[in-house]
């Protein structure tokens, strides 16, 4: 039988390999060209919103210098930018509420969910609204990314394709991870980075190595198919193009790797800082406010317009800012403009935190993950400006690498996930030049940033997913009946009120198996008697005549047909015996047979089989 | 670890009845609860004699040479709880050996607590083998002396 299983094993599982290529495949084109359609639609709103409404030109990333040819303002109205977050924010919050609650706030917190709680089901419907709220939301000037909405829709893309081909639920959280990876991968266009960060976002300290195949296969499918779509006559951004510009790079000298871990400990240090604010106005400040739920995100949109009356860099998902300070001059300006450039960066990096916790932890629709890298970006470059000013004979690496290692570490430390993030800031900015000092800094920032999460939804490691719950002992027995594998063979019993001197002689007559249930004088089971039980009459020189059985015995527990193993392993458990009789469920009295302890690992054997079998 | 510290610290001087008033076995069995009532030991009385009269009633615990040791489970009890009571000119207690008993332990511990149960009647019933401790107890005028009678110390 075993041996059959094993054939069959065998057999299936190239099957599953090559349906995790079709499916990465298959779930990466769909995905790379959802994140196209997505990214064209909230560039335009957002366009249309901050040049021809508000009258503002924001910069963009050197990659998505789309002209949409709409007309532009000739003066900033400044009224629209106080009110028009606000105004994208309440639309989004009717859109959301109306078609799909679920889509409110962060999308990638979301994806975690529906992996680890809810076998990797992610709606189209949930996608879709989310993609629309996030339009409004961030198109409108809200402060959120485009990852949370595009991770949700290439997750419903992978979970609606697994359940159309009624794939079991391992493979639907597979293909769900899968297409989380290829909407990372396309809209940062970042391939390895994506696959990475998919796999590492679900813990806090483990990856999902199961999924890495099908996340690169889909993550590499989405992002070639992405820039296809973005060489397209019309669109006309260079195949070649990723998607920020960067100024010529080179490693200076082993200092950077120095300078790299200095500012690690200050993104560790303002990571839980942010996680605070966000986690503040998302479980405290919005859900203790007196209104209805709807208005909640028309107040975080305010906010957020108000700050942008001062500091225009906040609205939207600062990709600009970004690429502005890749290009930033630094060197050869006074010590003292220098210093005036990081303390802006600093504030600002201050205010984006405050106006990404106000859009989305009053429900307005985006992701954390695209503002947490535009907030460790300014980091960087405020470290960068003090170290430039102060300490120019130690020969600082330049702002733009301060800027690479601030996005990299600052969103390892609070995503918890720190080789996805090297990888995808290498990959955004098309350079690897950087790698050693990137790698630094994540692991300088992980290690102070124990406890910090910015996604709630995380969970520390596979052993405490629910995702991987269904293998586990007690779940797999919970199916299984005491009836399917119990002893239908009566076992000696010995009566209660036998002398210690009458179970020496059955001892030494029969080969009596312990633990042995005892009955009363009507032969219902009263008892047990155990080996270590009778051990202090025989071992003790004691007088047998003074003990009968019952003196000896231990109370009595049994289980019955209908039981589960789940239930019979507490028992076992609990009285530390290593046979139960099993008895009529309808009389007690009635003794039908036994069940050893053993035969739970074997059908805990036999079960785990078959799930995998199945999956 | 001391021999018999495991007995001594069930069997400190209060639970000693050096001069039972009984004469018949359900009588010395209900002083000896008696004792350990007046000393809360007991959370229900009835249920605890009920215990050990069943147990006597399966069979006597009166053994050789004059020693009884009647006991019961109940969940009744916390702990294991025991008394000695003695009566110099015997009873009858059905014993084995059809003589009058003279010394009594009466036991009665939690149904869970079968091993120190069993370990408690096996130490006790080995000490009472010895013709010397049983005379020595049976003289004992004060509970110190019976204690000590019973452990072999010099006083």
């Amino acid at each position: 039988m075993h041996l059959v299983l094993r054939h069959l094993w065998h057999s299936v599982r190239p099957n599953l390999r090559r349906r995790a290529l079709y499916m990465g495949l298959l779930v990466g084109a769909a995905s790379g060209l959802a994140a196209f359609l997505f990214l064209l639609a909230l560039d335009g709103f957002s366009q249309f919103c901050t040049r021809t409404l508000m009258g503002i030109s924001l910069a963009t990333p050197a990659g998505e210098e789309f002209d949409f040819g709409l007309p532009v303002a000739l003066h900033p109205r400044r009224w629209l930018i106080l009110l028009l977050p606000a105004a994208g924010a309440f639309l989004s919050g009717l859109v959301t509420r109306r078609f799909a609650p679920e889509a409110a706030g962060d999308g990638m917190d979301a994806s975690i969910r529906a992996f680890h709680e809810d076998a990797g089901k992610v709606p189209m419907r949930v996608g879709l609204v989310k993609c629309l709220g996030s339009i409004l939301t961030v198109g409108a000037g809200g402060s959120s990314g485009r990852e949370g909405p595009i991770a949700q829709i290439s997750t419903g893309i992978g979970s609606s394709l697994a359940k159309l081909f009624r794939l079991s639920d391992r493979e639907r959280r597979v293909f769900m991870l899968s297409g989380m990876a290829a909407g990372i991968g396309a809209i940062f266009r970042s391939p390895l980075g994506g696959a990475i960060s998919a796999v590492e976002i679900l813990y806090k300290e483990d990856f999902e190595s199961s999924a890495l195949v099908p996340c690169v296969v889909s993550s590499v499918t989405a992002y070639t198919v992405f820039r296809m779509l973005l060489a397209l006559p019309g669109i006309g951004i260079p195949d070649t193009a990723s998607m920020y510009a960067l100024p010529a790079l080179e490693l200076s000298s082993h200092q950077d790797v120095l300078f790299a871990g200095a500012l690690g400990v200050g993104c560790a240090l303002f990571g839980r800082l942010y996680v605070k604010i966000y986690q503040g106005c998302r479980n405290r400040l919005f859900p203790a406010l007196p209104l209805p739920e709807w208005l909640k995100p028309l107040l975080g949109g305010l906010g957020v317009g108000l700050i942008a009356l001062f500091f225009l860099d906040v609205l939207g998902t600062g990709g600009g800012v970004i690429q502005k300070l890749l290009h930033q001059p630094l060197e050869g300006l006074a010590p003292r403009a220098q210093l005036a450039l990081a303390a802006s960066f600093l504030v600002l990096a201050l205010l984006k935190m405050l106006a990404t916790s106000l859009t989305i932890g009053s429900g307005g629709s985006g992701g954390v993950f695209g503002p947490t890298l535009v907030i460790g970006g300014l980091l960087g470059a405020a470290a960068g400006g003090l170290a430039h000013a102060l300490l120019p004979q130690w020969q600082p690496p330049s702002l733009a690498a301060f800027v690479l290692f601030g996005m990299a570490g600052f969103f390892a430390g609070v995503a918890s996930a720190s080789i996805g993030a090297v990888i995808m800031v290498c990959e955004m900015t098309g350079s690897y030049t950087m790698l050693a000092p990137l790698l630094t800094i994540c692991v300088v920032t992980i290690l102070l940033s124990r406890n910090v999460s910015l996604y709630r939804n995380q969970v520390a490691n596979r052993f405490t997913s629910p995702a991987y719950r269904n293998l586990m002992l007690t779940d797999l027995l919970a199916g299984v009946t005491v009836d399917s594998c119990y002893h239908r063979t009566i076992m000696p019993t010995i009566p209660e009120n036998a002398t210690a001197r009458d179970l020496r002689k059955l001892l030494a007559d029969e080969n009596v198996p312990f633990p042995l249930t005892v009955t009363d004088r009507h032969q219902r089971p009263c008892g047990i008697l155990t080996m270590g039980g009778i051990r202090p009459v025989y071992f003790e020189d004691a007088d047998p005549n003074l003990f009968l059985v019952k003196d000896m015995m231990l109370p009595l527990t049994t289980c019955t047909g209908d039981e589960s193993l789940a239930a019979a392993l507490r028992k076992f458990d609990r009285s530390g015996y290593s046979r139960l009789p099993v008895v009529s469920a309808t009389n007690p009295a009635e003794l039908l047979g036994y069940l050893q302890y053993q035969d739970l690992l074997t059908a805990y054997e036999a079960e785990l089989a078959k799930r995998r079998l199945q999956t | 670890m001391k021999p018999h510290s495991f007995l001594k610290n069930l069997l400190p001087a209060e639970r000693f009845q050096l001069r039972l008033q009984a004469t018949a076995k359900p009588g010395v069995i209900r002083e000896l609860l008696d004792l350990l009532e007046a000393q809360r030991l007991l959370r229900d009385r009835g249920a605890a004699e009920q215990a050990v009269l069943e147990r006597e009633a399966a069979m006597s615990t009166g053994m050789q040479d004059g020693v009884a040791i009647p006991h019961g489970k109940t969940d009744t009890v916390d702990n294991l709880v025991a008394a000695v009571g003695l009566k110099p000119e015997g009873l009858d207690f059905q014993s084995l050996d059809r003589q009058p008993a003279r010394i009594f332990v009466l036991v009665v511990s939690p149904a869970r607590n079968t091993p120190q149960h069993l370990r408690f009647m096996a130490e006790i019933s080995k000490l009472l083998r010895r013709p010397s401790t049983r005379a020595a107890l049976l003289a004992a005028t004060a509970p110190a002396a019976a204690l000590a009678a019973l452990f072999d110390l010099a006083e």
